[in-house]
């Protein structure tokens, strides 16, 4: 959509921080003619708690439940991406076992919180039942973690050589049935909203993306997916037990509208619950009893050095750079957020939407604050 | 109205539909009498308020504000603003029933030259009138309570939720109630930066505007189809149907009055002082301006059809070519008012910011639009305007399209209740289609009205109208 | 040029005919869930009215922590995991020869703790500390709803200085900033 020719004075809006639409407490000043807009300039930082300033005061185990908190609608992912890192400084041998449940539990994470993407994202559009059929699927999942590790958000599940607790036996049985539902809910969604004349409407050839500018914007994730790129670290850079794993990493291919646009990237998300259902069924299958902790990592002193270790999460690369003096606690730890620099380029594809898309634009890029601003 | 008085001696009918029409001046001025005597009243109570000190709770428990001496500042608000609501109301109402006597009647009313012996009867109907306007209030504020609850009920089960279960026991039955008397309780804020005039007339407008189509709105018929079809032989004039005010354009009157409700809306979106109501009441403006014209296209396809805009004889129509087989809607009546229909039920939606259409209220875009602003008592007023809409359109569908209260069998209390099935039927369509569908865009909502609607209401009315003449 | 124009009217009818199809597609999705609700076993627990039903908390469930004093040997493990400092523990060797007694487990107490307070605003509910605790006698019991109407109600005291004879300066109970709370 090209800039009609200003012909009133501009308008300068706040959306957020208190907006329903915003997706947490992100700010984003918008100049506008009327209802279109003419720039937009997100402002961060309301929600910062200095996360890598803590992790350089806590002990290196004790960074775990923080981590939780900074994308907490996929705690697991990022429980699963700090450990890995420090793993990789210690070296550490994981034990079979504990690494079919670390991805297993990731894989549920990463079907949680695209639901949850899903959902917002239909009530961003205007449908609010989506929302609360994904939340009815959601809950299984939190159920199902709180069986596992005893928390329903903030899990502090993976720790440093493995898993905090092996799984109760009421667990199995209760996945297969998550599985057997998501495969009915999913083809519910999709008629419900995906190709729902107006959501398509709403969506097709919105915030387009073209693959080049994602590249260039350090997009990751369903955001650069979406563009039709391929480039997911789980195949790209594999990590845990995922080369021996079977998926596909499914890209927006322009199937209603332009490749990039609002409504391929919603798609490659839904497309990514089906391919981690069905990783969620082969790790179920590739469950053998064994230890989930590997030994003497109770309390770690990982030897000094530096390491970065990056993996994806549902929402993009997260990496975590890590330097370690030898000591108990980590010298400096950088994290890499995702949602970080896909909300960026924000102000590059919002000018010439008008508002309600700028809207559908947030949702689709599918930002937690709590990682934004960490 | 008169009939509600008289309707049990059929014999009476026709002396008093003459002395009701004698006297229906004489009963609108009433009205706007009684009105000001409310505001005279209304006055008093704000000012017993306002001696009164900090008058208004805050928020918190409302049980704990019963047991307070809060409660006399709050019924004495609750009356207050009840009361408003009954005189714009009444004003509503008298207002077409001063349109609806022709001049000569209106001199011969006597009302500058009173007759002695027209007082009595001029009490007499002016308390009628009184009576009929508070039993709509009541009733339009039971069926926005019943149907607020209902809506409720409907999306939780369509989410597989199960929706209010506390309040009142069974099934949550008092949510409304509980919520009515939060919304008196409530603080009323006015923003500082506000024009404080008219973001506090705007809620009266647009509730006013919705309750004065009431007016017009018929609710059943006393005798049957076949009694009808009868009298239209003999050439004899045909009995009133139960209506506030039998308007021979009655159908342009309500959509005059409905559209009065956008006056309010942009009034509230610029005098809150705020950019999301504003661009809300934009919205909204661009909106309705638009849909009332497919709209009014697809209604006059039923006026062509009768020949009148009074929506009894449309019904009548309907009801004389057969009370089920003749409805508008049916092919063979008709084949292009099904159509219509359709385009009706679209630009209803849209004229009564219903979803997918809400986009002057879209709450994850705007906020809450035109109503951000406002809290307590003058944001239900606008809650109360959006469901009474909702009715009136419904009725207006089920009127022009779906046979009105046939088939009754004769009898006004099954017609009643059939009118009402179908409105109420229309109106739980409308809730289903809101939990259902996302949102339009604004320029697709302007592509649709212009582009798709209009279009094809225009081809329905040329094609109705060549029908009508082609079957004579 | 011509076939644009057949392209365009084509668009037309389908975006119309598609508009009232998946509106349809989705009535028949929400209209199924509306008269399914009370068939379907799948989703007849999904909400729970809450005050008055309860849903069974999970084993393991990681809810308000609760030290048994009579059991900890007041090593201050779990102070020292603790990543959000809120478990504070002042406390003092016993003097020779003085007996504390026992844990449940026969593990003879060498410390007495003249302060054990968890600042449960600050917990994080990770779970760490009740993981090092040797005794387990820090464990998160499945409590859940314990809000209170001031954070003081949150701020736990598990010493019992009352059954030890001598109270150190600056550690006495009666200095404590909160009232004692009763745990789960």
């Amino acid at each position: 959509m090209e800039i009609l020719e200003r012909t009133s004075d501009v308008m300068v809006i706040n959306m957020g921080p208190q907006h329903p639409s915003t997706h947490g407490v992100l700010r984003v000043e918008l100049k506008t003619d009327g209802e279109v807009i003419l720039e937009a300039t997100p402002h961060l930082g309301y929600l910062h708690r200095d996360f890598e300033k803590h992790c350089e005061a806590v002990l290196w185990g004790g960074v775990i439940p923080y981590t939780d908190r900074m994308d907490y609608v996929a705690a697991m992912n990022n429980n699963f991406g700090y450990c890995l890192a420090v793993e990789k400084l210690l070296g550490t041998e994981i034990p079979e076992r504990a690494s079919v449940l670390r991805v297993l539990v990731s894989e549920l994470n990463r079907i949680a919180s695209h639901l949850l993407a899903f959902g917002t994202y239909g009530i961003d559009i205007g449908a609010f039942t989506p929302f609360l059929y994904a939340f009815r699927e959601r809950e299984m999942i939190l159920d199902l973690f709180e069986h596992c590790c005893g928390a329903r958000l903030t899990y502090n599940y993976i720790r440093i050589g493995g898993v905090s607790r092996d799984l109760p036996p009421e667990f199995e049985p209760k996945c297969r049935r998550l599985v057997r539902t998501m495969r009915e809910a999913i083809p519910e969604y999709n008629n419900l909203l995906s190709y729902n004349q107006i959501f398509v409407a709403r969506t097709r050839d919105i915030g387009v993306i073209p693959a080049e500018l994602a590249i260039a914007w350090g997009c990751t994730g369903p955001v650069l997916r979406g563009s039709g790129v391929k480039w997911d670290l789980r195949k790209d850079e594999p990590y845990s037990i995922y080369p021996e794993l079977q998926f596909e990493v499914p890209v927006g291919k322009g199937e209603v509208g332009t490749v990039g646009d609002c409504w391929d990237r919603y798609m490659v998300r839904l497309r990514e619950m089906e391919q981690s259902v069905d990783l969620v069924e082969q790790c179920l299958d590739r469950l053998k009893p064994g230890p989930v902790m590997a030994k003497g990592t109770r309390s770690v002193k990982p030897p000094k050095g530096e390491v970065y270790h990056r993996t994806e999460t549902p929402r993009g690369e997260l990496g975590f750079y890590i330097v370690s003096d030898g000591g108990k606690k980590a010298y400096r730890c950088k994290v890499r957020s995702p949602c970080f620099c896909n909300l960026s380029i924000l102000s590059e594809i919002a000018p010439g939407h008008l508002i309600a898309d700028m809207v559908a634009l947030i949702g689709s890029i599918d930002i937690v604050l709590g990682e934004v601003d960490r | 109205m008169f009939a509600l008085a008289e309707a049990l001696k059929m014999d009476l009918i026709p002396a008093g539909l003459a002395l009701f029409a004698e006297n229906v001046t004489l009963i609108g001025w009433a009205l706007v009498a009684l009105a000001g005597g409310l505001v005279f009243a209304n006055g008093i109570i704000l000012y017993r308020l306002k001696t009164m000190g900090p008058t208004l709770p805050r928020m918190g428990n409302t049980i704990q504000l019963f047991t307070l001496q809060l409660m006399p500042p709050a019924l004495g608000r609750l009356l207050l603003l009840a009361q408003t609501g009954a005189i714009l109301a009444c004003v509503g109402m008298a207002v077409p029933m001063l349109m609806a006597v022709p001049v000569p009647a209106f001199l011969s009313a006597g009302w500058i030259v009173p007759r002695v012996q027209a007082i009595p009867t001029w009490i007499v109907v002016a308390i009628i009138a009184l009576v009929v306007c508070k039993a709509l209030l009541g009733l339009m504020s039971v069926y926005v309570m019943a149907s607020g609850w209902v809506e409720r009920k409907v999306s939780a089960h369509m989410q597989d939720r199960l929706g209010p279960m506390y309040v009142g026991g069974w099934h949550g039955w008092a949510q409304s109630i509980a919520d009515g008397i939060k919304f008196i309780l409530k603080e009323d804020i006015t923003p500082a930066a506000a024009d404080r005039f008219f973001f506090k007339l705007a809620p009266y407008i647009v509730f006013a505007g919705a309750f004065a189509a009431l007016a017009a709105l018929p609710w059943t018929d006393l005798v049957s189809s076949r009694e009808i079809a009868n009298l239209q032989e003999a050439g004899k004039p045909l009995p009133p149907g139960v209506i506030a005010a039998d308007l021979n354009i009655g159908i342009l009157y309500i959509l005059g009055v409905t559209s009065l409700g956008v006056v309010g809306i942009i009034m509230a979106g610029w005098a809150s002082n705020n950019k999301w109501s504003l661009l809300g009441a934009m919205r909204s403006a661009a909106q309705i301006v638009s849909y009332e014209i497919p709209v009014a296209t697809a209604l006059l396809c039923a006026v062509v059809m009768s020949g009148s805009l009074s929506l009894v004889d449309i019904v009548r129509d309907q009801g004389t070519r057969g009370e089920i087989l003749g409805w508008y809607c049916w092919p063979w009546v008709n084949p292009f008012m099904g159509i219509a229909l359709l385009i009706y039920y679209v630009g209803a939606l849209a004229e009564t910011n219903r979803a997918p259409f809400d986009i002057p209220e879209a709450e994850s875009e705007l906020v809450a639009g035109y109503h951000t602003e406002y809290s307590g008592l003058r944001f239900s007023f606008f809650y109360f305007a959006e469901y009474v809409n909702m009715y009136t359109c419904s009725v207006l569908a089920s009127c022009c399209f779906l046979g009105g209260w046939y088939p009754n069998f004769g009898s006004p209390i099954l017609g009643a209740a059939v009118l009402g099935g179908k409105a109420l039927f229309l109106v739980f369509v409308m809730m289903v289609l809101r939990w259902t569908l996302p949102r339009v865009r604004v320029d697709q909502l302007m592509y649709l009205c212009w582009k798709v609607l209009l279009p094809w209401a225009l081809v329905c009315l040329v094609g109705t109208t060549v029908w009508v003449v082609a079957r004579g | 040029m011509h076939g644009d124009w057949v392209c365009g009217v084509y668009e037309y009818f389908k975006a119309i005919f598609l508009g009232i199809w998946s509106t349809l597609v989705g009535m028949r999705i929400t209209m199924a869930r509306f008269f399914d609700y009370v068939k379907d076993p799948l989703y007849q627990g999904v909400t729970v009215q809450y005050p008055t039903e309860r849903w069974k908390v999970a084993e393991g469930y990681r809810g308000m922590l609760f030290n048994d004093i009579d059991d900890c040997i007041v090593c201050s493990q779990c102070a020292n995991e603790c990543p959000a400092d809120c478990i504070i523990i002042d406390a003092e060797k016993a003097a020779k020869g003085e007996d504390l007694g026992k844990t449940s487990n026969g593990t003879p107490k060498k410390i007495k703790a003249w302060r054990f307070d968890i600042d449960l605003n600050h917990c994080l509910y990770c779970g760490l500390c009740t993981e090092v605790c040797p005794t387990e006698c820090l464990i998160m019991t499945d409590a859940y709803d314990y809000a209170t109407y001031s954070r003081d109600g949150l701020y736990l005291l598990f010493a019992r200085p009352e059954k030890y004879t001598t109270a150190p300066a600056g550690a006495s109970p009666a200095a404590s900033p909160a009232p004692e709370a009763k745990p789960a």
